[in-house]
């Protein structure tokens, strides 16, 4: 029986997986009223950096034995993704310490993404040449910066979903009042803004030299512009209708599932992110 | 009372449009031959809400927020004014030969596009192709020589995302290349004629390298390309049509004969003559020349955007942001 060698990155991120998940379970913990929140605090950001780290030597490993960076298969896309929505959290962790409590929803949502590596073929790649451009950096730096954005105002708008349910209210109460997390939040969104139509721009450069057309509406392409769409209508309706925090938080929540789904739902049901375009 | 203007320009329409536009995608994403106006109906309703909304509302007057308005309302403009002068087709051409605008196969064209191709002129020179083991492409690498009109000749190697622009025109190397046999027909009358024949793409189709054509005053003849060493999976190679070693396999009227390069056949009506091989490639044209406008209008729309923000954050950042624990936002 022939068994095939198992790429040695795996050894890296199956343990980063494990840490991901061990850091989503204290967030939750911590958030549980009455618990040392202050010791599970330190173990949830020495779980998680440690997480980070090992998925981050993980790529780099995996990079160096195929030559590559990790943009083509699902497999590639979620492990760089929870890096980069890794450390973009983290950061918002840092500077924004009455936010800490959110990790009780956002490390369970990248620890989801982390256990979806489990089942996601890890083979190797070929890296097609239209993709040896620097522009390709720029769209999917954008696409990260963008992402990481939306995952933070998803994580407040989460707190302020979660705090409708009398359970999980004591759970959030030390966190800023829902109009200053809405607030929060929707900054975070017109930044995600930016850096979604950057995307946009330097995809369809990107585009217009690979494959010859700037846009032609490919599942990736669509699900993006629908993302867009989406973002820019939530930011007109907050502003006009001025919505109630749970409304909005309500839009962040639609907005950022429609980003999950352009990210990891195409690569998912398509080989290639840009399906058929290679 | 609000103005016919105003509310032509007002958010709720926006956001009415903006829903139109996602169904249209939709409906687009779903259906290929989706009619154009899907898309371009809820586009030209959106310029209409933004001028409508530019010109009632101070606040889209200023700053950052003008900026990027008027930038989004200038880009949906000039990508209609690109539509319609645009032109996309494809074209297969062999090595030696001339760029034939009649042997463009137009699949869009804008009905303000002039007539195409003028100024348009170069030869096809040799290509190559590189290949990972798996049979996965590579490299492109296509040879063509340019002429200006005033006969100066210019070399250049186009492939990948390096297209060659000429006129306005792009054209961009495809995955579609294959062999292409050269062949004389010798007539038992008149002068002999010499073209390539097209053989399927290679190696998409490597099993059915054949072709058949019939020669003026001659009968139909089939062909078939034999190809010496066979496709190479495992490892990584490079397909140079070239330097394949290869038989011609030519069947006429009942009889067979495999013949390399020079070789001649006699058949009915005149004589076959098997040159030499070489290949053919196609290229996808584009043409749109808004298209540095388009990029331009693009980085300007999200620049004015992004000043709007920063200016917000600035003034955001006065806001204490904890009840509970006091604390600044914008360190």
């Amino acid at each position: 029986m022939n068994v095939l060698p198992i790429p040695l990155e795996l050894f890296w991120i199956w343990p980063g997986i494990a840490l991901f998940t061990g850091a989503a379970g204290l967030a939750i913990a911590a958030a549980t009223p009455g618990t040392a929140q202050r010791a599970l605090d330190r173990g949830v950001l020495g779980l998680f950096a440690a997480a980070l780290g090992l998925l981050a030597v993980g790529i780099a490993v995996r990079w160096t034995r195929l030559g590559h960076g990790p943009f083509l298969s699902l497999f590639e896309i979620l492990v760089s993704s929870l890096v980069t929505l890794g450390v973009g959290y983290a950061l918002a962790w840092w500077r924004l310490p009455s936010i800490r409590r959110s990790a009780a929803i956002v490390l369970p949502l990248l620890a989801v993404m982390a256990v979806w590596l489990l089942v996601a073929s890890p083979a190797d790649t070929h890296f097609p040449p239209t993709y040896e451009t620097s522009v390709l950096w720029f769209h999917v730096l954008f696409g990260k910066l963008f992402l990481a954005c939306a995952l933070v105002a998803l994580g407040l708008a989460g707190v302020v979903i979660a705090r409708m349910q009398p359970r999980f209210a004591a759970s959030f109460s030390r966190m800023p009042a829902d109009a200053a997390l809405d607030r929060l939040a929707w900054r975070f969104m017109r930044i995600a803004l930016v850096f979604e139509s950057l995307m946009l721009v330097a995809g369809a450069v990107w585009a217009q030299d690979a494959w010859g057309r700037y846009w032609a509406w490919d599942p990736l392409e669509t699900w993006a512009f629908v993302t867009w769409l989406a973002l820019v209508g939530a930011l007109h309706a907050r502003l006009t209708y001025r919505l109630a925090p749970r409304a909005g938080a309500l839009c962040i929540v639609i907005v950022f599932v429609l980003a999950f789904l352009t990210f990891f739902g195409v690569p998912f049901v398509s080989t290639a992110p840009h399906k058929g375009a290679i | 009372m609000r103005s016919p203007l105003a509310s032509v320009g007002s958010t709720p329409v926006t956001l009415a449009v903006f829903a139109l536009l996602a169904a249209g995608t939709f409906v687009t994403y779903g259906d290929e031959r989706a009619p154009t106006w899907v898309t371009a109906a809820p586009l030209a309703l959106i310029a209409l809400n933004l001028a409508a909304a530019i010109a009632t509302s101070r606040r889209l007057r200023r700053g950052g927020l003008a900026v990027f308005h008027v930038a989004l309302l200038a880009l949906i403009v000039v990508a209609g004014f690109g539509r319609m002068t645009h032109l996309s087709g494809r074209v297969e051409i062999a090595q030696g030969q001339v760029f034939d605008a009649t042997a463009v196969d137009i699949a869009a064209q804008g009905s303000w596009h002039g007539a195409p191709f003028a100024g348009v002129r170069f030869a096809q020179g040799p290509w190559t192709v590189d290949y990972a083991p798996g049979v996965k492409r590579a490299h492109t690498r296509s040879a063509v020589v340019t002429v200006t009109a005033e006969g100066e000749s210019s070399k250049h190697t186009v492939g990948d995302d390096t297209p060659l622009v000429l006129a306005g025109y792009r054209f961009y190397t495809t995955h579609n290349k294959g062999f292409a046999p050269i062949v004389t027909w010798h007539p038992a009358a008149g002068p002999p004629v010499t073209g390539a024949l097209n053989l399927p793409s290679f190696p998409l189709f490597d099993w059915r390298q054949e072709n058949r054509f019939t020669p003026a005053g001659g009968p139909e003849i089939r062909v078939f390309l034999d190809i010496a060493s066979p496709l190479t999976e495992t490892a990584a190679w490079t397909l140079d049509p070239s330097a394949v070693a290869a038989r011609l396999v030519v069947h006429a009227e009942g009889q067979r004969a495999e013949l390399l390069p020079g070789a001649t056949l006699p058949v009915a009506g005149g004589t076959l003559t098997y040159e030499r091989l070489t290949g053919w490639i196609g290229y996808r044209i584009y043409y749109d020349p808004t298209l540095p406008w388009l990029f331009a209008l693009a980085v300007i729309a999200v620049a004015g955007l992004a000043w709007h923000i920063a200016r917000s954050e600035l003034a955001e950042c006065r806001d204490v942001i904890a009840p509970a624990r006091p604390e600044r936002t914008c360190a």
